[in-house]
């Protein structure tokens, strides 16, 4: 426990300077507010109230985990003059067998003393601290030609799923990349492809990855180009998105939130939006092969929300099921969580096989409650410890995967508005997870 | 006034069709920020409130826009409802005639009326009446039909409801509430112990259940809709337990296992009536069960094969049925030369069907 020294008192009230006060005040109303907490902070290691600017620069760090001034303030926090009992500031890692330095760690984020992950080689965690991402042992097939932007993500930051890369790939992929291959199998690059799934499990970040593949040959309509289709010329915009793409042919035009861009008629009276979705679908049917090269690749979580003549053949007449993230897909998303978080010893295969069905969101908040728990624990205890397995393990159970609601509306669909087959996919995954 | 809305309301007034109301306040917010004069993005403003039921929020709303034009329909129209939800009836019937003042005939004042009116037992009739005007100003407004349907509840006129919801249907095949409501129909007309025509009803309530579900997912009233298509789906199953008692009578009589008469017949009986016997019983259980199982939407049969796999009961009810039936069979084919053995066979498969039907009933009943 880091004794208080006895001229500064613990909690807010007696002794403290104004200042230090109504920023407290300040802080408690926006609790979010970082830099102010920051300052916060920074006063009260001033003050030499070290302890509290631990707690504070802790609750930081449980918000952003990766910030920087938040982890030089809680080095030097540390590393303060502390009351005449406490040991010497900095003690070296190996002599405090559950203390963390803070130091250390902010000069070499991730590459603390004890080893980060149970049971694991550091040869094989190096590549994805180093670059971030996920599955290494995947030899990406598009690293040759690809225009990808640097820093960009890309398909072989995607861990797992290799069922819906498969099916990327035979869509629209590997066509584009060799025009050979088109003319040899005569298969032209048109239509359109409809990724769904429950939220949270990576369809925009899949999309995110193919972006990063074909670089300038990918156009992203995001809700907020939607947003102004609707009350502008949607006519033009939407017109004007696919002229880019048919000059930039081969090319893939993404539609996130589909559902939104396009919605029922039949539900809205709004009339921008009517417009734009029979905009959409002209743009779609196209006259004279002048889509040819042109891939219309879409995602929604609420399939059934979307107008149903967007299916129709020669539209986005294919569907793609993106399902909860599967055991290795886990595992990159909570590499990636867990990259700049002080851990320790975490055994990353049993969390994988705890969190079983959780989503990508579901499993950062997992990563976020336990660095709050483990950081919380810190603050009470005024020993800084690290992240352990029985965190997340605990912050996992305290968790309900946040994807059943929508299975259960899934269900629904699946079952009882299954016109052409429309969600055979998701009917077999249904009756293979037993969930019918 | 403005003639028309900015565009930020434009988005906004989109967004909240797509029920993205925390997105479509805050858009309202930004222009609310920049013009806090525009009716407009205020009455929208008082819209997404009473979509997320801050009745509260939307008065402040309504008393802004009240401020800038005292004459504006729609703030007068926002009031009506969120005075009433308040439980604050007079100035909801207040509001309300404002709203008949500005716009005698529009079909949402009468609409109006009849929801304030709503808030006192005697004046009920006086609801119905306004809502049946507002019917008739507006015969293509769901909503219309909705406050006849409301009225109709409160006076007890079942006909009145059931055509309200037929018309609204009319309008929107999809309309969520509406098939909410025929399936509960369905659902009651179904219901009841009733010897004869039940499977019928009860398959037109089940898809019935199965065309709510499919129009509205996600709706609130889904887990209630599929509890009640587990309900009408085992009911049918259950049905199949009768089908198997009248072969094992069929099989008793075909195959002789009691005496009767007071002159025994000779064991065992002849083959002839005995393969005409099996041949009543694929009868019974072709026309009974399988027809009317193919007959089913592929939906309904789904549910009860999802029935019968997390129900246990449900598992019961289906291994009662194939084992009486076996049993069945057995005591008709074989051609047994005593009657010990079939007699047990007889009783054993029909004792315990009867008990689980007679505990079936007991236990829906209590
Ligand atoms: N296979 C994966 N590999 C690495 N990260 C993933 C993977 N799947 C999901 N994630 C992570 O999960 C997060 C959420 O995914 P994303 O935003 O793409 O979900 P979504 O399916 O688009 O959800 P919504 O339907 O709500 O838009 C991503 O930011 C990403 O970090
Ligand atoms: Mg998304």
């Amino acid at each position: 426990m880091l004794d208080q020294p006895t001229n500064t008192p613990a909690g807010p009230g007696a002794g403290e300077s104004p200042l230090i006060a109504s920023l407290r005040t300040a802080v408690a109303a926006a609790p979010q507010d970082i830099p102010l907490r920051l300052h916060l902070a920074e006063l009260l290691l001033g003050a030499g109230s070290a302890d509290a600017a631990v707690a504070e620069a802790a609750l930081v760090l449980s918000q952003a985990p990766g910030d920087a001034q938040a982890r030089a303030l809680m080095a030097r926090a540390m590393a303060a003059p502390v009351p005449m009992e406490q040991a010497p500031p900095a003690a070296p890692a190996e002599q405090q067998s559950g203390g963390f330095d803070w130091e250390a760690a902010a000069r070499e984020v991730g590459d603390a003393v004890p080893p980060r992950f149970a049971a694991e080689p550091d040869v094989k965690e190096a590549p994805l601290t180093a670059d971030g991402s996920g599955d290494p042992g995947e030899a990406p097939a598009y690293d040759v030609d690809a225009p990808g932007a640097p820093g960009a993500v890309r398909l072989a930051d995607v861990g797992g799923m290799q069922e819906v890369k498969d099916r990327l790939e035979a869509a629209f992929l590997a066509p584009m990349r060799n025009p050979e291959l088109r003319k040899l199998y005569g298969k032209s690059l048109r239509g359109g492809l409809l990724l769904y799934g429950p939220p949270g499990c990576g369809k925009t970040f899949i999309a995110r990855a193919v972006a990063g593949e074909l670089g300038a040959n990918f156009i992203n309509v995001s809700i907020n180009d939607v947003l102004d289709m609707w009350v502008g010329n949607s006519e033009r915009n939407m017109h004007e998105v696919f002229e880019t793409a048919r000059r930039q042919a081969p090319c893939v035009i993404f539609l996130d939130e589909l559902d939104a861009l396009g919605a029922k008629r039949s539900r809205t009276q709004h009339n921008g939006m009517r417009n734009t979705v029979n905009q959409l679908l002209t743009e779609l049917d196209g006259v004279n092969d002048v889509n040819d090269g042109v891939f219309v690749l879409a995602a929604t979580n609420v399939p059934w929300d979307v107008d149903i003549a967007l299916r129709r053949p020669g539209r986005l007449d294919r569907t793609l099921l993106v399902l909860p993230p599967d055991g290795p897909a886990r595992e990159a998303i909570l590499h990636y969580h867990l990259r700049e978080r002080p851990i320790e010893s975490v055994d990353l295969a049993k969390l994988v096989k705890a969190t079983d069905g959780f989503s990508g969101a579901d499993l950062a908040h997992v990563c976020e409650s336990a660095a709050e728990s483990a950081l919380l624990d810190s603050a009470r205890t005024g020993t800084v410890r690290m992240i352990n397995t029985r965190d997340l393990l605990g912050a996992a159970k305290a968790i309900r995967p946040s994807t059943e609601p929508w299975f259960a509306a899934a269900r629904n669909v699946a079952m009882f508005a299954n016109e052409g087959g429309m969600y055979d996919e998701l009917l077999a995954y249904l009756k293979k997870a037993r969930k019918l | 006034m403005t003639t028309a809305p900015h565009r930020l309301v434009e988005q906004a007034t989109a967004l909240m069709d797509l029920k993205r109301i925390d997105e479509a306040r805050a858009l309202l917010a930004r222009r609310l920020a920049e013009d806090p004069t525009d009716i407009v993005a205020w009455l929208r403003l008082a819209s997404c409130h009473e979509e997320v039921r801050d009745y509260q929020e939307v008065l402040n709303a309504t008393n802004q826009v009240l401020a800038l034009n005292p004459e504006e329909y729609g703030a007068y129209l926002r009031r009506t409802y969120a005075f009433r939800r308040l439980g604050r009836p007079d100035e909801s019937l207040a509001a309300a005639h404002e709203m008949l003042r500005l716009e005698p005939e529009s079909w949402q004042s009468h609409v109006g009326l009849s929801e304030a009116l709503g808030a006192w037992q005697p004046r009920w009739p006086e609801a119905l009446e306004a809502a049946a005007t507002g019917v008739r100003l507006g015969p293509d407004q769901i909503a219309a039909h909705y406050a006849l349907w409301k009225a109709a509840l409160m006076n007890g006129r079942v006909d009145l409801q059931r055509q309200a919801v037929a018309e609204s249907l009319r309008i929107d095949p999809h309309n969520a509430w509406a098939l909410d409501q025929r399936a509960k129909y369905a659902e009651m007309d179904a219901a009841g112990p009733r010897l004869t025509g039940a499977g019928a009803r009860l398959s037109a309530a089940a898809e019935a259940l199965t065309d709510a579900l499919a129009a509205a997912p996600q709706a609130p009233q889904a887990d209630r809709q599929r509890k009640h298509l587990d309900v009408a789906v085992f009911r049918m199953l259950r049905g199949t337990r009768w089908l198997t008692l009248l072969c094992l009578v069929i099989a008793a009589l075909a195959a002789r296992v009691f005496p009767t008469g007071s002159d025994p017949t000779a064991l065992p009986g002849p083959l002839a009536t005995r393969l005409y016997g099996l041949a009543l019983m694929s009868a019974v259980w072709g026309f009974g069960a399988w027809r009317r199982y193919r007959g089913l939407r592929a939906g309904v049969r789904m549910s009860l094969w999802s029935l019968v796999r997390r129900v246990g009961w449900a598992r019961l009810v289906v291994w009662q049925s194939v084992g009486c039936t076996l049993v069945a069979v057995v005591v008709v084919l074989v051609p047994w030369s005593e009657r010990t053995v079939p007699q047990v066979l007889f009783w054993v498969a029909l004792v315990p069907t009867l008990l689980t039907i007679w505990f079936e009933r007991a236990a829906t009943r209590s």
